[in-house]
């Protein structure tokens, strides 16, 4: 999946997606729980803790 | 998430044909404000104030982007007016000492064009930095 269709499915700005997956923006409780949907995973298989 | 159904997606496109719209008829109406308040008899208050009416619309089309966008976009865009209007403040503070010290004095109709002037600047040079650390 491109970070454009991920961003539409997600209805985040592409600049958004990139940002969650170069670890520069940490996203909030409700879009991680939408990205976690829409892979059909558990969020704590998607974002993991680095602490 | 943003708070419209709109796609995001369109939400930096109609941002800056609003903007534009806005911005266009201030200048017209910053550039006439003279002649309508010559041409408006006992009405010459309210023409005065006739680019005022444009200031708000502007924060409007700034208001419809700001609910368009989403968490991350919104995030930048407060850094972005945040720096912008703190170093516009700073800006004009000095200038409005250096007054004390010989400058000409500068109407208060110039903070709108100044603050948009750093806001346009801040917005070019986080853009660039963001760019620069993909």
């Amino acid at each position: 999946m491109t970070q454009g269709a991920l961003a539409d499915a997600l209805n985040v700005s592409r600049q958004t997606v990139n940002a969650i997956e170069t670890g520069r923006y940490d996203p909030s409780l409700p879009l991680a729980f939408a990205i976690a949907r829409l892979f059909a995973r558990r969020i704590e298989d998607i974002f993991v803790d680095k602490d | 998430m943003p708070r419209t159904a709109a796609p995001v997606k369109y939400a930096a496109h109609a941002y800056i044909i609003e903007l534009i719209f806005a911005q266009g008829l201030y200048v017209l109406a910053a550039a006439g404000r003279h002649w309508l308040i010559a041409h408006a008899g006992g009405w010459a208050l309210a023409a005065g104030a006739v680019p005022a009416i444009q200031i708000w619309l502007t924060f409007g089309v700034v208001w419809r982007y700001y609910r368009r966008i989403d968490e991350f976009e919104r995030l930048k865009f407060l850094q972005t007016l945040a720096v912008s209007f703190g170093a516009g403040s700073c800006l004009l503070e000095t200038y409005s000492f250096l007054e004390d010290a010989g400058l000409p004095p500068l109407a208060i109709t110039w903070a709108w064009p100044t603050l948009a002037v750093t806001w346009a600047l801040t917005t070019a040079i986080l853009q660039i930095a963001q760019h620069s650390e993909k």
